[in-house]
């Protein structure tokens, strides 16, 4: 027999024992011991937070009531642990990246630090787990009372328990959850103290299932035979509700506030997830192996019994006073560690999101002139969190501890659950955005509120049996258990189902149809793609923030020793001595990441925000960049074009100067061939000249003499009319005659004109006529020069032996162009560019009897006449294009 | 017996992430396996006795395979998921 008193003592020994431990583990932690408290099972065992009184003296409750379906609860978790590589292992990295220190932090975070996701996450979970700390109390407030009427003295004042207990549980939340800011939000002492209480309560169920296994029974095949016996032996599954337990079961877990914080917040290493995430499971296999067997021997020796309290009422049945004990404890610690970290995860949400941003709105002053922001932190979280267990025991003192808190353990989950879309939408959808998400919460809170939270209440709460029946004013398909008039689905089913199918629908329909701001779009990307880079982008651009006020409001937070050491440090970096940093945008990115391990991100952002002048990325800012990298991309390109013209000048440079020197010396070569030009025939003529002054010769000699005089003047006077021609020409004094004619009579003119007949070789010319017959509007006898001159260089230049002339007109672009190609070698490429200029003569070819003018003088004539000539380079031989005048 | 030679170079970075799909699909495999009660439930009522030794049969199989599969993945190269954050290791490649 247990006396009441001795359980009092023993559990206020077990609390001193918890103290004791939690206290240990901070220590070990503060001086550097802690390396075992990264240890995966340590972890693996503070995830056991999830299993609560709820399930500890629920599951049997539940097993006696409806058989298996309480293993719906752990089926959900096993399922999300066992695929951490999808989901959680990007929720742990981006937790650790991003230093997020809650779920509406989280959600927060990932909209854009919006303020306004964060309080709606605050609130949702604040309403959804207030009940479920009532919950908690009236549980300990129960199993008090077993022991009491056990005793036969009765619990004088449940109440008055549950108020002490929640008192207890404030206390030590207070004193371990916020011993300190730290950085990255982590509580050893507390997560140490939760392990020890994990253990508890499994060795508790454990032993109880064993003793009513080997001890009540004969061992497993006695309790099938008592399975079979009982009134749960046929198993009433029903298909809707197994699949949607293991869906909300799922979403809880991830979703639960104090979930998060173990999961997330607390982990310290990725590795302790692995591990966890098939050790965890096997935690609530064990949990759950004796549940049915514990239910079912209850309800044959105990049929009138609370079967809530079989796990307690069974062994004190037995008069197995230790083992009642032990499973008190093991009550007592599902118990208080729910409440002390939901406590901690809901105070630092509801001191992030609610209390800190309107202290620092309050306080215009701005973050570096108010006062200790350390102490207000603390004190918020303080505040926050008997505020959160005062709500626990108000909503238990409300509800009288009546048999409806029993179901709320599954509507408090559907409460969460809620923030399932957003978050998982915002880890792998960059097209989420804030107000779909914001749209999402609220309608799927609305749905759940409407469905399931308000009707909980029976006929005390706003819903009436009519109202249930009837649907609010008579509007029937607005039923809060029947929407749209599809009725007999269960009512958590239904709830579950409207609640979740209309918040993803509104979370996906806003996020398609807003448009997200440049810091949420930069916040998706790096939740989105946490994997390929594990840094923070979201950019300050430099504002006027002076460092000194930066390290006074990080002092505020941090602690002195710390924030000194950060500035330090970034000093450091930067190549400076001091404490005072460059406020570069990097550093400021470093700082506010550090701020919001202590005060959540969207608080951080603003008291950065508040010193540096609120100088946040803005669209501005971000079309700044991108104009300013669109000017230096134009610039580059601009100097590169330039480079590449002066480098193209450059080489017409030099291909001009290579021309002139060439020039140059053909024009000392020229004129020494011009005298000598000029000095051949002058010699003649002045040698006949003098043969003739002496007389007294025949005139068969006379006129033979007189004859190459004047062959020789002639001679003369051609080479001078060349000369003068050229000049006129280059001059710009030619007058044109402009009349009309046709190609056909230009060539037919230029070819009998020509001489075509060297060394006795004729010049055989091949023409095409159909292709002849051109109407041409030009100065025809400039054009028929420019062709004579074309065919006597072929006459005279061609060293073929059989010398062919091929004219041919051809249309390019418009065009009309008449090449004259012959068969000879051609002219070599270096004197190509050189052939059009005056005085230049390709050989020594005495006898061709020109002076190396007539190719300059066609390109005269035929600039002159608006058309052109070319030399066509690759024809087999000299070619010539002329193209004519339009 | 030498092994034969193998043209296959990163046979131990492919064996990893064949793990690693092998993780991913578990999830899959544990509902369709909590699920399969539901097939004919309801023509047939089910003995709790029997119906609980299947679910808690297939539940332990699910943890074992995630445990072999998780030590597995530990010892490949690359461990179970470097963290970059942490100083000295290395981001894991996917």
């Amino acid at each position: 027999m247990v006396g009441f008193n001795l359980l009092i003592f023993v559990s206020l020994a077990y609390v001193g024992f918890l103290f004791l431990v939690a206290f240990w583990g901070d220590r070990q932690a503060r001086t550097g011991h802690g390396g075992w408290l990264r240890a995966p099972i340590i972890y693996t065992l503070s995830l056991s937070i999830y299993c609560t009184a709820w399930t500890f003296y629920g599951a049997v409750g539940y097993a006696a009531r409806s058989g298996l379906e309480f293993v719906t609860i752990y089926l959900g978790p096993t399922l999300v642990m066992v695929g951490w590589w999808w989901v959680l292992r990007k929720l742990v990295r981006i937790g650790r990246a991003q230093r997020i220190t809650s779920i509406a932090d989280l959600i927060s975070s990932r909209y854009g630090k919006s303020n306004l996701l964060g309080v709606l996450v605050t609130l949702l979970a604040v309403i959804g787990t207030t009940p479920y700390i009532a919950l908690q109390l009236q549980s300990v407030v129960l199993s008090f009372s077993v022991f009491a009427q056990q005793g036969g003295e009765g619990l004088a004042d449940p109440e008055a328990t549950a108020f002490w207990v929640a008192v207890g549980l404030a206390a030590f939340t207070v004193l371990f959850g916020t011993r300190n800011l730290d950085a990255n939000e982590r509580h050893h002492g507390v997560v140490t103290a939760i392990a020890v209480e994990a253990v508890v309560k499994l060795v508790a169920l454990l032993a109880v299932g064993i003793f009513v296994v080997w001890g009540v029974s004969g061992g497993p095949a006695d309790i099938v035979r008592t399975i079979e016996a009982s009134p749960i032996d046929r198993w009433d599954l029903q298909g809707p509700r197994w699949a949607t337990m293991i869906f909300l079961s799922a979403a809880a877990f991830l979703t639960l506030p104090r979930m998060f914080q173990v999961l997330v917040v607390e982990n310290v290493d990725e590795k302790q997830l692995a591990t966890a995430s098939w050790a965890f499971p096997f935690y609530m296999f064990l949990m759950s192996l004796f549940v049915v067997p514990i239910a079912v021997v209850g309800l044959e020796i105990l049929p009138d019994g609370n079967p809530d309290l079989f796990v307690l009422t069974v062994p004190l049945h037995f008069e197995q006073g230790g083992l009642a004990m032990l499973t008190f404890l093991g009550g007592f610690s599902s118990a208080t560690s729910m409440v002390i970290v939901a406590a901690i995860a809901l105070s630092t949400m509801v001191s992030n999101h609610i209390v800190m941003p309107i202290w620092l709105s309050a306080r215009s002053g701005g973050a570096a002139m108010s006062g200790d922001v350390r102490q207000v932190v603390l004190l918020s979280r303080r505040m926050s969190i008997a505020g959160v267990l005062g709500l626990g025991w108000l909503y238990y003192h409300l509800s009288g501890g009546s048999e409806a808190l029993a179901s709320i353990g599954l509507i408090s989950f559907a409460g969460v659950a809620q923030v399932l879309p957003s978050m998982i939408g915002g880890l792998f959808w960059r097209g989420a955005t804030r107000v779909g998400a914001a749209l999402g919460l609220t309608v799927g809170f609305a749905v759940w509120a409407y469905a399931l939270f308000l009707p909980s209440f029976g006929d005390a709460g706003m819903m009436t049996a009519r109202v249930l029946a009837e649907g609010p004013w008579g509007i029937g398909w607005l039923r809060p258990q029947a929407f749209f008039g599809v009725e007999g689905m269960d009512p958590v089913v239904h709830a579950i189902f409207w609640s979740m199918v209309l918040n993803t629908g509104c979370f996906v329909l806003g996020s398609l149809l807003s448009f997200p701001r440049p810091i949420e779009r930069l916040q998706g990307a790096q939740f989105v793609n946490v994997f390929e880079h594990s840094r923070t982008a979201q950019g300050w651009t430099r504002g006027n923030a002076e460092s000194e006020d930066l390290l006074v409001m990080a002092q505020r937070i941090m602690g002195a020793s710390q924030a000194q050491a950060l500035f330090q440090e970034e000093s450091a970096r930067q190549g400076k001595d001091g404490y005072l940093p460059d406020t570069t945008p990097d550093f400021l990115r470093i700082l506010e990441r550090e701020l919001s391990g202590s005060v959540g991100a969207a608080t951080a952002h603003a008291m950065v925000g508040q010193i540096v002048g609120g100088a946040a990325v803005s669209v501005d800012d971000l079309m700044a960049v991108a104009d300013e990298t669109q000017q230096i991309l134009e610039y580059s390109s601009q100097l590169e074009a330039k480079s590449e013209e002066l480098a193209r000048t450059a080489r017409q440079l030099q291909e001009a100067n290579e021309k002139l020197t060439s020039l140059s010396i053909q024009k000392d070569a020229f004129l020494s061939q011009i005298s000598h030009e000029l000095r051949t025939p002058m010699t003649s003529i002045r040698a006949f000249s003098e043969i003739l002054k002496e007389g007294e010769m025949a005139v068969e000699d006379t006129r033979k003499y007189s004859g190459i005089i004047q062959d020789e003047a002639i001679r003369l006077t051609r080479l001078l009319d060349d000369l003068l021609d050229l000049s006129v020409l280059e001059a710009g004094q030619v007058t044109l005659n402009v009349q009309s004619g046709n190609l056909t009579d230009v060539l037919d003119r230029a070819v009998s004109a020509a001489s075509t007949v060297r060394d006795g070789r004729p010049l055989s010319i091949k023409r095409t006529p159909s292709r002849e017959d051109v109407a041409l509007r030009t100065d025809t006898d400039r054009l028929a020069q420019v062709f004579i001159n074309l065919i006597a260089n072929a006459s005279k230049y061609c060293d073929s032996a059989k010398p062919r002339l091929a004219i041919s007109v051809v249309e390019q672009g418009g065009r009309r162009h008449v090449d004259f190609v012959d068969n000879g070698t051609g002219i070599p490429p270096e004197s190509q560019v050189v052939i059009f200029e005056k005085f230049s003569r390709l050989s020594d070819q005495q006898k061709a009897g020109g002076a190396g003018l007539g190719l300059a003088i066609c390109r005269e004539i035929m600039s002159k006449l608006g058309g052109g000539i070319t030399y066509l380079p690759g024809q087999g031989g000299a070619a010539f294009r002329v193209t004519l005048p339009l | 017996m030498t092994r034969r030679p193998t043209t296959f170079l990163a046979r131990d970075t492919y064996r990893r992430r064949r793990l690693i799909d092998g993780l991913r699909v578990l999830p899959f495999l544990g509902a369709l396996l909590f699920l399969v009660p539901l097939l004919g439930a309801e023509t047939t009522g089910r003995a709790t006795a029997y119906a609980g030794m299947y679910l808690f049969a297939a539940w332990f199989l699910l943890i074992v395979g995630a445990a072999l599969m998780i030590r597995a993945l530990a010892r490949a190269p690359g461990g179970v998921g470097a963290d970059p954050l942490e100083p000295g290791s290395r981001g894991d490649e996917v």
